[in-house]
């Protein structure tokens, strides 16, 4: 494995007093693509929120280092700062926000300060990439934006702020077959332009199709109960989780 | 010696108690009046009496002080930008026209040093005659120093339109008033109105939609942020008048309050006699959502500056309706400007 750079230890976290994670172990390399899979309810999106750092996921024990350091003790702010991103499931809309305020804003806060006219020149050639049209630059974040749309827009953001490690929760669901191939690009994208370390939360294998996989981590009941190669994707397509709920 | 004078009353007034009903004002004993490039006095100011939300008194007061209605020619498809820099206790009544079918677009910056100390007040009053569009943006951003009245008062003829946009930031106590008369069939009245408030300021706002002809539509919607001891009155009427049958009013308001020091009072009004019009009124008033903030912490911005932005965002989702490209870069500018500084 290479340089390790995210480590999660017996991590239990509940929400509203009820337990989702019950003791979840996970390690991911520089560089390296890892895919949770898992069955609703199995806890994935909790990993990937309680990883952002958001107040409702209540970490009741554990531990989680990010490049060596205590990530529990971070605010989220200064998680993303350290290099963590998540692309959401369902991101907000923030009405009167312009999409590129947002952005600029966004990658002045990681220490990348742009003119007006370095950042859109940046944005455009990101946006050819996931097929966009540089006009939703001066659209509200996310306002009236269809599913597909959204997601993009999380991609755009990965592209742009280039961060260590994408944490990507169901980028895939709701869309159709061009616009996952589309998104896929984009995350292929990144790991060419920024060679960061990925953890896909997906249901759907769809989004894989593109992508180099280092690992594949099945989680069920808050645990990681089976892990493999990208063979184990092959292997849940056809057979489904059910052997794993059942162990 | 002062004068006291009221405005902004509510027709017909509430409970006392909610201390809404109107809005008492000192004004200087005298005032000059304020130069504008190209205004030449109109030539029979009763062809002008128009009414305004800030109501009677207020032009009971500029008459006294001599103040009398000057007009300002727009010309049709071009924006006319007028400077109002304020030094000094100042008020001026302007005019403007749109002829039948003309397009105008009009944009009015006020500002003031921060170190000036003194009263203004501004009148505008707007004719548009069948089939024109007037647009009508205002940038409110004195110094602290200025306590300002700022009072709208329109005539709309068959199939006009009027569209205000409005910005208030800085300035002590800012006292706006708007009143359209839509006396055409199938006209037009929007109000797009976004504010921010802090470090004790104080808007009250007072705006009437009259609804007198059939078909005639109009929209209000405010949005703005508050903190640090800020106070905000919005009073929003529709008054539906007997004869305006098949018309349509609506009031939105977006407020975000920032912190519990803030003072936010809401009064939307329906007033109704004809039977068959739309009004509606909705109001979303409270503190940032949580998501929000942590949506856009998860991107590395702070939760200071995350407020930052969304106060910011309140202006921007008045601003985004400005009709007129020219004027809304001109705004743009002006808050792109204030973000570099942040």
């Amino acid at each position: 494995m290479s340089q390790e750079i995210l480590k999660v230890e017996k991590l239990h976290v509940k929400v509203q007093d009820k337990e989702i994670l019950k003791g979840l172990d996970l390690e991911i390399g520089e560089g390296e693509t890892h895919v949770i899979m898992g069955p609703n309810g199995a806890g994935k999106s909790t990993l990937g929120n309680t990883l952002m750092g958001k107040s409702e996921y209540e970490v009741t024990s554990g531990k989680v280092t990010f490049f060596g350091e205590d990530l529990l003790e971070m605010a989220t702010d200064e998680r993303a700062r350290k290099g963590l991103f998540m692309s959401f499931q369902n991101p907000v809309e923030v009405p009167g926000v312009r999409l590129s305020e947002f952005i600029r804003n966004s990658c002045e806060a990681l220490g990348n300060k742009m003119s007006l006219w370095n950042f859109k020149k940046a944005a455009a050639e990101q946006m050819k990439v996931l097929n966009m049209d540089p006009g939703y630059l001066d659209r509200e974040l996310n306002v009236g934006f269809s599913g597909g749309e959204k997601k993009k827009t999380e991609i755009l953001q990965l592209l742009m702020m280039k961060p260590k490690l994408a944490i990507l929760d169901e980028t895939d669901s709701g869309l159709d077959v061009d616009a996952v191939r589309t998104v896929s690009e984009g995350v292929k994208a990144y790991q060419e332009q920024v060679g960061g370390s990925l953890l896909i939360i997906t249901h759907s294998t769809r989004i894989l199709d593109a992508l180099n996989v280092d690992k594949v981590h099945v989680v069920a009941d808050g645990r990681v109960v089976a892990e493999g190669d990208r063979n184990l994707v092959d292997e849940i397509n056809e057979s489904g989780f059910e052997k794993y709920l059942k162990a | 010696m002062a004068d006291k004078i009221m405005i902004n009353s509510l027709v017909p007034p509430t409970w006392n108690r909610l201390k809404v009903n109107e809005t008492y004002v000192e004004l200087p004993a005298s005032v000059s009046s304020g130069k504008t490039d190209g205004a030449v006095p109109v030539a029979d100011a009763s062809e002008w009496k128009i009414e305004t939300g800030c109501g009677e008194e207020l032009a009971g007061y500029l008459e006294n002080n001599g103040i009398g209605p000057v007009k300002v020619t727009a010309d049709p498809g071009e924006l006319t930008v007028i400077k109002k820099d304020y030094t000094a206790d100042t008020a001026d009544v302007l005019c403007f026209e749109a002829g039948a079918g003309e397009t105008v677009n009009i944009l009015i910056d006020i500002t003031s040093d921060e170190k000036i100390k003194a009263s203004a007040i501004l009148k505008v009053l707007i004719k548009a005659a069948k089939d024109s569009v007037v647009n009508l943006t205002q940038v409110i951003r004195p110094g602290r120093g200025l306590e300002l009245i700022n009072d709208i008062g329109t005539d709309i003829s068959d199939k006009a339109q009027v569209n205000l946009v409005q910005i208030f930031t800085g300035g002590s106590i800012i006292n706006a008033g708007y009143r359209s008369g839509l006396s055409g069939e199938d006209s037009f009245a929007g109000c797009r109105i976004g504010f921010i408030r802090t470090d004790g300021e104080k808007l009250d706002m007072n705006y009437v939609m009259k609804h007198l002809a059939p078909r005639s539509k109009s929209e209000i919607n405010v949005s703005g942020a508050l903190s640090k001891s800020a106070v905000k009155i919005f009073r929003g009427t529709i008054d539906f008048v007997k004869g305006c049958a098949g018309a349509d009013g609506a009031e939105n308001e977006r407020v975000l309050i920032l912190d519990d020091t803030v003072i936010n009072k809401t009064v939307p009004l329906i007033l109704c006699t004809e039977e068959n019009v739309a009004g509606s009124h909705g109001a979303s008033i409270g503190k940032p959502a949580e998501d929000m903030l942590f949506y856009m912490m998860s991107r590395g911005i702070d939760r200071e500056k995350a407020l930052k932005i969304l106060e910011r965002a309140s202006l921007e989702a008045a601003v985004s309706h400005i009709a007129d490209p020219a004027a809304y870069e001109y705004v743009m500018n002006i808050i792109d400007e204030n973000r570099e500084d942040d």
